[in-house]
């Protein structure tokens, strides 16, 4: 269809025309656009509100996660030279409460060792690598026999020195006190001790006997063999002696 | 000097007021609002109504500047969001009514030869249609759009937009004659 010239006409007047706006117009326009930014900005920090909520979430489970794993994990520590040394420097009865736990965990061991042996029925309990070390180590070596088989000659011939001591001692009226019968059993260990490391029959130092020796300053559960052997001899003599007397 | 000529740059305008500077946008809004509250008024009889629709559009307009592309005129772009602020404030007052017509065809009597008519004639014409047939009439013939285009824009059938138009036409043939009839005291259609 042919453009209307009528049309045109009012479409060009009305193109023409412009209505000034009133003066509250632009406020009305610039209130309404101050309350939306406000409620934008707000809308922002709801965001920003839920965003940090959910890191700290996040870093709280991996937190407990994580912990866990530490947990599962064993450390392995490494044992400053320091503390070795500080080891040596520590009282004799602490070292020695040290060996009574290690004596402890050895019989540990060994009962583990002894108990599937007590029950056949039971299905045979596979030793782990560790566990059959430590059974080497409780195992008694033949050299070691060798050793002990004239140390324990000695312990006797001391027990039967000491007996004689204080009896010659009770004889002569006055007795011998717990310390003094301490001191006499720690010289008797001493001298086995010397005795052990020094060979008097060649006239020289053992070195297989020193050698031992150190060990046995790691470990001295054969020093404190000895002494209970000694304090036990002592006794059951000292009971004899006295059951003979009554 | 400098600043005024700054900011009678439209494109640095629409920059800065996209990035909510008020200055901007002030400036922008006096530019464009008269032109613009004339657009609104083809729509609504009420000039107050036609003012809040003008506002709801300026404020769509610079809710929405960063979407506006360089691609058309941004006067264009303003007049489309007031064409449907105007429609959207037509249908939540439920003034709209459409009724189909059966025919759809163009008017070969429709031929109204006053070309003289002052504005305010024409906007009294336009206002006396009803609010269905004016929509329709001045986005047709006022603006320039296609059935098509009206029809997606008022939400109605292709068809119903150009009996729409029809109907509008034939009474706005008959309120000229009326209106000549009332100015020269004869009918000159």
């Amino acid at each position: 269809m042919a453009p209307i010239k009528f049309e045109e006409n009012m479409r060009e007047r009305l193109e023409q025309r412009e209505i000034k706006p009133s003066a509250g117009a632009w406020e009305r326009i610039e209130q309404d656009l101050d309350t939306s930014a406000k409620r934008k900005s707000k809308k922002n920090y709801g965001w920003l509100l839920l965003a940090a909520s959910f890191i700290g979430l996040l870093i709280l489970s991996g937190k407990f996660f994580f912990g866990v794993d530490q947990n599962q994990n064993p450390q392995v520590v490494e044992v400053p030279v320091e503390e070795i040394k500080i080891e040596t420097d520590l009282p004799v009865e602490q070292k020695q409460n040290k060996l009574i736990d290690k004596e402890l965990v050895r019989e540990e061991v060994v009962r583990v060792q002894e108990k599937p042996a007590e029950n056949e029925s039971n299905p045979k309990v596979e030793l782990s690598a560790k566990q059959k070390e430590a059974l080497v180590i409780t195992e008694t070596s033949p050299e070691k026999e060798a050793l002990e088989a004239p140390v324990q000659q000695k312990i006797d011939a001391e027990v039967d020195a000491i007996i004689a001591k204080v009896q010659e001692q009770q004889n002569a009226g006055a007795a011998y006190s717990d310390a003094e019968i301490d001191k006499l059993l720690r010289d008797a260990q001493r001298d086995i001790i010397s005795e052990k490391v020094f060979d008097k029959e060649r006239n020289a130092v053992s070195a297989e006997a020193l050698l031992y020796e150190v060990e046995e300053e790691l470990d001295p559960s054969f020093r404190d063999r000895v002494f209970e052997a000694l304090k036990e001899g002592f006794l059951k003599a000292r009971e004899a002696v006295a059951s003979r007397n009554n | 000097m400098k600043v005024i000529t700054f900011f009678n740059n439209e494109k640095q305008l629409i920059k800065k007021a996209a990035k909510g500077d008020r200055e901007a946008q002030r400036r922008l809004y006096e530019l464009h609002s008269p032109k613009m509250l004339s657009v609104c008024r083809r729509y609504l009889k009420d000039i107050m109504q036609a003012e809040e629709a003008m506002c709801n559009g300026f404020l769509k307009v610079f809710k929405n500047l960063d979407r506006f592309r360089d691609e058309g005129s941004f006067e264009g772009w303003v007049r489309r969001i007031m064409v449907n602020e105007s429609i959207s404030y037509l249908r939540k007052e439920q003034k709209m009514i459409f009724t189909d017509y059966d025919n759809q065809g163009d008017d070969p009597a429709y031929n109204p030869q006053d070309s003289n008519l002052e504005v305010e004639h024409i906007q009294l014409l336009i206002d006396q249609l009803p609010e269905g047939y004016r929509a329709v009439f001045v986005m047709y013939a006022i603006e320039g759009y296609k059935h098509q285009e009206i029809a997606k824009m008022l939400e109605i059938a292709e068809s119903t937009s150009k009996s729409q138009l029809f109907k509008a036409r034939k009474l706005l043939q008959q309120k000229l004659s009326e209106l000549n009839t009332y100015k020269y005291g004869a009918d000159k259609i």
